[in-house]
């Protein structure tokens, strides 16, 4: 028997009535591999965020060599040996690799801050950081400045960091999502190098070939519930893609027939730095699904048509004509609307009333001259009412809100506009269930009226219960395209994690 | 204009016509929709006439039964809930499709929005629904057919050993169920035995059974029971529907569309 060196029991984590992990347990002992798989929203990243302790359970406890211990920050998980690897890079740009590699370890040894490297032989510190790097077989240059490195460059300065640690257990998220497959291996070939020295490394993935490669053990994590532990003797694809997917429940989306054949949006060959070829067509009162794993280009190729940032070639088509979306004003005097994933970030403005969140993309003179104040102050208040958005009055501050209903003002806002294509990413991600029925019936509303819908999300059953056709993107391309009653949970899977 | 002196001119109007649509007095008296709807309801709570779907006629002895109904089945909101639940309904059906339409004023609403349809084949046991896919501006095109038996005077609809006899030589790609009472520890109900015993044919000659009813029917029980909660796959209903009922259908893998109408 392998020493367990990290235990968690019961493991339960709530957001807004939403169970993020429902009592899950994890065993994982020295010197092991061990891979927690699953699909976006299984609650893996709220997994390591417990244990990083930037969350708090809100029941379970945590073990460490068998002691009891409570996590508050990322500083104690390290004192505790965790190391955690965030899916967000977490570097200074505007210093060197070297210097990024081990500021860790100077701020925990030396308590100081930012001033730290003035007083540092910078000239030593690089020469050793070549050495780990070297030792890795990364082939990067300590001296380098972070600031100037790639997305995939940065995952390995902070996985070279975390295994330049004393750390005996390091906890990666998604570390494989965006660098390439030699990079991979190397990745890998490290993880046999670490576990010899007996560390136990926790890999958080949504790849059959993560676990494949690597894996001595595999837990996988559906809708925030544990559904199996196993070795990887016991690995079978079919039975893991099963224990992933779940159940089809495409049944009890409201999907009407409103799909005709115009073509009303149109993408030609559209080539940027992330996106390779992406022709797409929608039509007419469809809601073309698109799905992928993080880092499949999918949010991307959104911001790209809604105008946030330029394609290098290709063309975008709106009712056959032409046009040339350069920024979102543009996109939305064209009728595309953009619900983004990220509400905290693009969509709401948390110091405003919810009115002014509501009027927040309506010309400024139209807003004051032509439209009577309180008489709009009516009807919103009247389709809060409608929604079940609870608040007094639509002169509340937007932050008393359920996530369920900031996503519901979200809506409402773009309900208030001309648009007729809808641009929807991840709509219904971390919110309440009667939330969820009220923005999919929205949507119908949406298309009954003529409108097209874009749906990006990582929930399969939604995918399959709401798309007429369903787009799958793997590296930036269109891999396959897919009609949703002709296709199951299992072959979107297939395409989805073998890659 | 005041209100008075509109009123007045309604009344003049009506008592020619009999009948009269919101739209046409809208236009006559040149104001708004809105305050023309406001104005035959408050001449309907003077009981000078009766409010109706788009309009408003003279009361009649006949029609007396109308009043009896609640408050919220004469309102404004509940016509609106009904007209969207018949445009659901319409997105449903597929061409060429069989459809059976039961007893109710929600089938009502969905005949008046299907009733363009060319290639389909509609069958109903209420005279309601029948007029109501009759009385579009075009001449009704696609193939209705009613099943004999006995009248109910109330509620205008056939029943019987008769109608359920000819019901069974049918069956139906559709059929759309218009219930009286809901709730998750029973499951539904029809009020009387004639609409009871109608439904329970239908069902076993259907592929699917859609449930249509507005949110006053949740939470409420009636006498003659048609199955629990879980028996029905597809349910239309208005907006307000009580939230655990959404957070229900969905956990159970139910389809439920609501009246959202804010786009």
């Amino acid at each position: 028997m392998q020493e367990v060196v990290l235990e968690l029991k019961g493991i339960r984590k709530i957001f807004n009535k939403v169970v993020a992990l429902d009592d899950v347990d994890l065993v994982v002992k020295k010197g092991e591999v061990h891979v927690i798989l699953g699909e976006n929203g299984a609650g893996k990243s709220t997994l390591v965020n417990v244990l990083g302790g930037v969350f708090q359970a809100n029941s379970g406890s945590i073990f460490i060599n068998s002691k009891k211990v409570t996590i508050h920050n990322t500083q104690q998980a390290f004192a505790l040996g965790i190391y955690i690897v965030f899916q967000e890079t977490n570097l200074f740009d505007h210093y060197s690799i070297g210097e990024n590699l081990f500021i860790g370890t100077i701020l925990n040894k030396r308590g100081l801050r930012y001033s730290i490297f003035s007083r540092i032989n910078t000239k030593r510190l690089i020469e050793r950081a070549q050495r780990v790097l070297d030792e890795l077989g990364f082939e990067l240059d300590a001296s380098v400045k972070v600031g100037k490195l790639n997305f995939a460059q940065k995952r390995m300065v902070e996985i070279a960091r975390a295994f330049s640690t004393e750390a005996r257990i390091i906890v990666m998220d998604e570390p494989t999502s965006s660098i390439s497959q030699k990079e991979k291996d190397i990745l890998y070939h490290n993880f046999n190098v670490l576990k010899k020295r007996g560390v136990s490394i926790i890999l958080v993935t949504q790849l059959l070939q993560d676990v494949i490669s690597v894996a001595d053990n595999i837990t996988i994590l559906r809708d925030g519930v544990k559904q199996a532990t196993f070795s990887k003797d016991e690995f079978e694809t079919e039975k893991v893609i099963k224990w992933m997917s779940g159940e089809d429940y495409r049944n009890r989306y409201p999907k009407l027939n409103t799909l005709t054949n115009k073509v009303v949006f149109e993408t030609k060959n559209l080539n940027s730095k992330i996106l390779t070829d992406i022709n797409i067509k929608l039509h007419k009162g469809e809601i073309l699904g698109i799905t992928g794993l993080v880092g499949s280009g999918r949010s991307s190729l959104a911001k790209y048509i809604f105008g946030y940032e330029k394609f290098r070639e290709g063309s975008i088509l709106i009712n056959q004509k032409e046009v040339n979306i350069k920024s979102p004003s543009v996109a939305m005097k064209y009728g595309i609307a953009y619900i983004p994933d990220d509400r905290a970030k693009y969509g709401v403005f948390k110091n405003m009333s919810i009115l002014d969140n509501l009027l927040s993309n309506q010309i400024p003179f139209l807003r004051n001259i032509l439209i009577s104040w309180s008489e709009q102050r009516d009807t919103l208040d009247g389709h809060l009412e409608m929604l079940d958005i609870k608040a007094s009055s639509t002169m509340d501050s937007i932050e008393i809100l359920s996530e369920g209903n900031k996503q519901k003002v979200m809506l409402l806002k773009w309900l208030s506009k001309d648009a007729n294509i809808f641009i929807f990413d991840e709509p219904t991600a971390g919110i309440d269930t009667t939330s969820k029925v009220d923005i999919y019936n929205l949507m119908a509303d949406l298309l009954r009226k003529g409108a097209s819908i874009i749906l990006l999300t990582s929930d399969i059953n939604e995918l399959l219960g709401l798309s007429d056709r369903i787009l799958i993107m793997n590296k930036g391309a269109i891999i396959k395209t897919l009609e949703s009653k002709d296709t199951s949970i299992e072959e979107i899977y297939e395409y989805l994690v073998k890659v | 204009m005041y209100a008075e002196e509109r009123k007045k001119r309604i009344k003049r109007v009506l008592a020619e016509s009999k009948s009269i649509n919101v739209n046409t007095l809208s236009q006559l008296l040149n104001v708004s929709k809105v305050t023309i709807r406001r104005d035959l309801k408050e001449l309907d709570e003077e009981g000078v006439l009766i409010k109706t779907h788009g309009g408003a006629i003279l009361p009649d002895e006949d029609l007396v039964y109308l009043n009896d109904r609640p408050s919220y089945e004469n309102s404004e909101d509940y016509d609106h809930g009904l007209e969207i639940i018949g445009k659901i309904a319409k997105l449903i059906i597929d061409d060429g499709a069989s459809v059976f339409l039961c007893p109710g004023r929600a089938c009502e609403a969905i005949a008046t929005s299907i009733r363009e349809k060319i290639k389909m084949r509609v069958v109903t046991t209420d005279i309601n629904v029948l007029i109501a896919l009759a009385s579009g501006d075009q001449r009704c095109k696609m193939t209705v057919t009613i099943p004999g038996g006995e009248l109910d005077h109330t509620s205008l609809s056939v029943s019987g050993a008769i109608t359920e006899q000819m019901l069974d030589t049918m069956f139906f790609d559709y059929a759309f169920i218009d219930v009286d009472g809901v709730t998750i520890e029973r499951g539904y109900f029809a009020e009387t035995a004639a609409k009871y015993s109608t439904i329970k044919k239908v069902i076993d000659h259907s592929n699917q059974t859609i449930i249509v009813c507005d949110h006053s029917r949740f939470d409420k029980q009636s006498m003659y029971h048609l199955g629990d909660i879980k028996s029905f796959g597809k349910i239309i209903s208005t907006e307000k529907i009580p939230q655990k009922y959404k957070e229900f259908y969905f956990n159970n893998n139910i389809q439920l569309f609501t009246t959202f109408d804010v786009y």
